[in-house]
């Protein structure tokens, strides 16, 4: 069948096939193609040199790729196309869907990155490569809301609900519902997260979905509910795209390099990344009094564990795309007061993550809002969840608010 | 005249194939010539595989018809259902890549490749007669 291998050409990947594209061979070249984008590859180049033959089922993994890498940012770029396969592009109109070199050594005058390219500064450390770039912004502002009390005994009741202004919290974590009369949200309390003024929660009941609000900050009147949580707001102070060298990364490692990159104490961090086997867990009741456990113990403790929260055994959503927003500490004792029990145990971070569809993310660090506008409004979501550290992600975007104590 | 049958299946696309090629050899055409052939043959029998027998299995038959000098007829025919493949609209070739529309491709291609292409209904019988 078809001969199909990958090489480095102008430090990117290219793919060099041989011989026919055709109805037959095409599957195994769509499959090289789709590899590349998993990969994390929003460039690639294909050496055409050894390929005399290309039909329409070969243009149409082309364009099929081309379609996909556009929307993130990326593109097919082409060289070294026989006479008669160049043709076949230019009947079809490829010619025009396509950058086409028309050797190799026309290959660095063609990529070669206009505009931005000069302040974006780059990072490598630990198996992760970080791309970013920084904003003048300044220090932005962390809250609490609610209280955590009612928790642990299921002991919440309407008055523990704390109504945030959407426009107060365009990002932020909790456990929260969306609703106006407390009768009718009060089942539809679960795992919440804000993130880029847009709100998705995770009722804590049997077969949930996800309910979600994009840019609620745009209605005034508009309150989430909370039982307890945090927020932050303030400026991006970095922006950027990260990608495990030697594997995929650690969510915990991952949240350790933000502190290579920024010198802040505290960090408000979202994140846009594909996974490679998340670790989340979240609620499965509502820990209202009308629910409180019989046996008069916590809903954390050993006997009740179980009922109350779906922890994970093994890794899932392997190659989801996960949208997660949090705050991260340099060193725990920074955080004082009700600030202090935002992480539990001996954790350094706090994030809750939403998983979205398959599909391939952007890497260009100046469009993190774009994409995350971009993930909510054409992928489906399927939970939202509390992160854990041992989460792994190939590589993603995300976006860095340097946070006062 | 020279002809071929095979069951409409992929894994016969190549010999198909290779004994068009063969036919356009004997005629002299040139080797950029014959690749065109060949694409705007796997182009109508890709068609077929894909399309002409949806419930069942069926054959398709390849025939060289004789044709002007230099020049190379080639029939294909199925009993399938009745499908004239010049009845679809051609492809925006105008469009971006994000409203370009994936299929109709081929059945362009195959246009563009050949000094005529006709379809006609025989009976029970698609017939392609294809003009190189």
């Amino acid at each position: 069948m078809s001969d199909c291998t990958v090489v480095e050409e102008n430090s990117r990947p290219c793919i060099v096939p041989g011989g026919r594209i055709d109805a037959l061979t095409a599957p195994d070249i769509q499959k090289v193609f789709d590899e590349r984008i998993l990969e994390g590859d929003r460039v690639f180049l294909v050496d055409m040199a050894r390929v005399n033959y290309v039909s329409s089922a070969g243009l149409r993994i082309f364009l099929k790729a081309q379609k996909e890498l556009k929307k993130v940012g990326g593109e097919v770029v082409l060289f070294s196309l026989a006479p008669q396969v160049l043709e076949v592009f230019r009947v079809s109109g490829f010619d025009r869907l396509f950058r086409i070199a028309a050797g190799r050594e026309d290959l660095p005058e063609l990529l070669r990155e206009d505009g931005d390219g000069g302040e974006i500064r780059t990072l490598a450390k630990d198996g992760i490569s970080i791309r970013y770039l920084e904003r003048g912004e300044g220090r932005g502002t962390l809250f609490t809301v609610g209280s955590q009390d009612g928790m642990g005994g299921a002991s919440y009741a309407e008055k523990d609900v704390v109504a945030v202004r959407a426009a107060d919290m365009p990002f932020g974590c909790g456990l929260a519902a969306l609703g106006d009369r407390y009768e009718e949200y009060r089942d539809l309390f679960g795992e919440a997260m804000a993130v880029g003024n847009c709100f998705f929660f995770y009722p804590a009941v049997r077969h949930s979905s996800v309910d979600y609000l994009i840019e609620g900050h745009r209605d005034s009147g508009l309150t989430y509910k909370f039982f307890h949580g945090f927020g932050y707001r303030g400026g991006y102070r970095y922006l950027l795209s990260f990608q495990g060298t030697e594997g995929p990364v650690a969510l915990s490692s991952l949240v350790r390099s933000f502190f290579d990159v920024s010198g802040a104490g505290v960090l408000g961090i979202s994140l846009a990344a594909e996974s490679r086997g998340l670790w989340g867990m979240h609620l499965k009741r509502v820990p209202v009094t009308e629910q409180k456990p019989d046996n008069g113990k916590a809903i954390f403790d050993d006997e009740n564990f179980s009922q109350w929260f779906d922890f994970p055994v093994e890794p899932s959503f392997v190659n989801h795309i996960v949208v997660a927003t949090g705050i991260a500490v340099r060193d725990r004792s920074v955080l004082r007061g009700e600030k202090a029990s935002l992480l539990s145990g001996e954790n350094d971070f706090h994030l809750h993550g939403g998983v979205f569809d398959k599909g391939p993310l952007g890497n260009n660090p100046a469009e993190f809002d774009g994409e995350l506008m971009r993930v909510f409004r054409e992928h489906q979501v399927f939970r939202i969840q509390h992160l854990l550290g041992r989460s792994l992600f190939s590589g993603g975007m995300a976006a860095i608010v340097e946070l006062g104590e | 005249m020279e002809a071929l049958k095979k069951p409409a299946r992929m894994e016969h696309l190549e010999e198909m194939l290779a004994f068009v090629s063969t036919r356009a050899r004997e005629k002299g055409m040139g080797e950029k010539r014959i690749l065109e052939v060949e694409l705007a043959l796997e182009e109508s029998l890709v068609n077929i595989i894909h399309y002409a027998y949806p419930e069942k299995d069926g054959t398709v038959e390849i025939r060289c018809v004789p044709s002007g000098e230099g020049k190379l007829r080639i029939e294909i025919r199925d009993q399938g259902i009745p499908f004239d493949i010049f009845s679809m609209s051609a492809p925006d070739l105008n469009a971006a890549v994000e409203e370009r529309a994936v299929g109709g491709l081929g059945i362009y291609l195959i246009r563009q490749l050949t000094r005529a292409a006709e379809y006609r209904r025989e009976g029970r019988t698609n017939v392609l007669s294809l003009l190189f």
